[in-house]
């Protein structure tokens, strides 16, 4: 699951990644293009992520596809 | 009285301000804010397997915008698809108008009276080369090529058994109905 932010990551990040934890969703990737960082979540636990990373460069992995984080930001 | 038409700059100067609640999903259609309704799960579906058959195309012969702005005139449209021409920035410095599109497919549900008479023009207008409303009830996929003016010349209605075909990506009509 993915979501850019350019002005909502408050929004992304209060309200939806709760939603997304409490979904079972197992990953979160929340690109946010102001700070230029992705944030990573990932073991959702309750209404929030056991583990959480802010990446401003280095690769991301998903289902074997490498992103290098570059890519994504602006 | 005379009502106010919003004008492309001053729509995004509203979304930049944070105006909107976050999540409306909004297109400018000549002016006006029109809510888009949200997605059922037969029109998804279709959504994901169109973006999955163009994929081969993507970056070097085409860029997918999926539910992402195109500006046609003064407009701002929310197509379910824009292949568009490849830019090595992906669109990143200005959104892509009309005439960077190569072919917009839009899923028309219970649209498709406004699809066909209200956004079929401003594609037109703005150039589109090609269009295709996928009509979701009607079972057919209506296939509009040669812009002119505020129409299309070319105009036809495939059903399941017709294939549709665009840079080499050949889709059975029935794989979107």
């Amino acid at each position: 699951m993915v979501e850019v932010a350019e002005t909502s990551l408050d929004h992304d990040l209060k309200v939806k990644l709760p939603l997304y934890a409490q979904a079972g969703i197992p990953e979160v990737w929340v690109v946010d293009l102001v700070r230029e960082k992705v944030h990573v979540f990932r073991k959702p636990q309750g209404e929030g992520y056991g583990e959480a990373q802010a990446l401003e460069d280095g690769e991301l992995e998903a289902l074997g596809l490498k992103v290098p984080v570059k890519e994504v930001l602006p | 009285m005379t009502r106010h038409k919003i004008s492309l700059e001053e729509f995004h100067r509203m979304v930049e301000a944070g105006v909107f609640p976050e999540d409306l999903r909004l297109e400018l259609v000549e002016g006006d804010l029109v809510e888009m309704s949200p997605i059922g799960k037969r029109h998804a579906a279709k959504v994901a397997k169109l973006t999955a058959l163009f994929g081969p195309l993507v970056p070097q012969k085409a860029i997918l915008f999926v539910q992402s702005p195109l500006v046609v005139g003064e407009s701002e449209l929310y197509p379910d698809l824009a292949l568009l021409k490849p830019r090595p920035d992906f669109y990143e410095e200005e959104l892509p108008q009309g005439r960077d599109a190569l072919l917009v497919v839009e899923g028309a549900e219970s649209s498709l009276r406004y699809d066909l008479q209200v956004k079929l023009p401003l594609y037109a207008q703005a150039g589109v080369p090609e269009v295709w409303v996928v009509d979701l009830e009607g079972k057919r996929v209506l296939v509009h090529r040669k812009p002119e003016g505020g129409g299309y010349r070319e105009a036809e209605a495939l059903g399941p058994g017709a294939r549709l075909s665009f840079h080499g990506v050949e889709i059975p009509a029935e794989e979107l109905l």
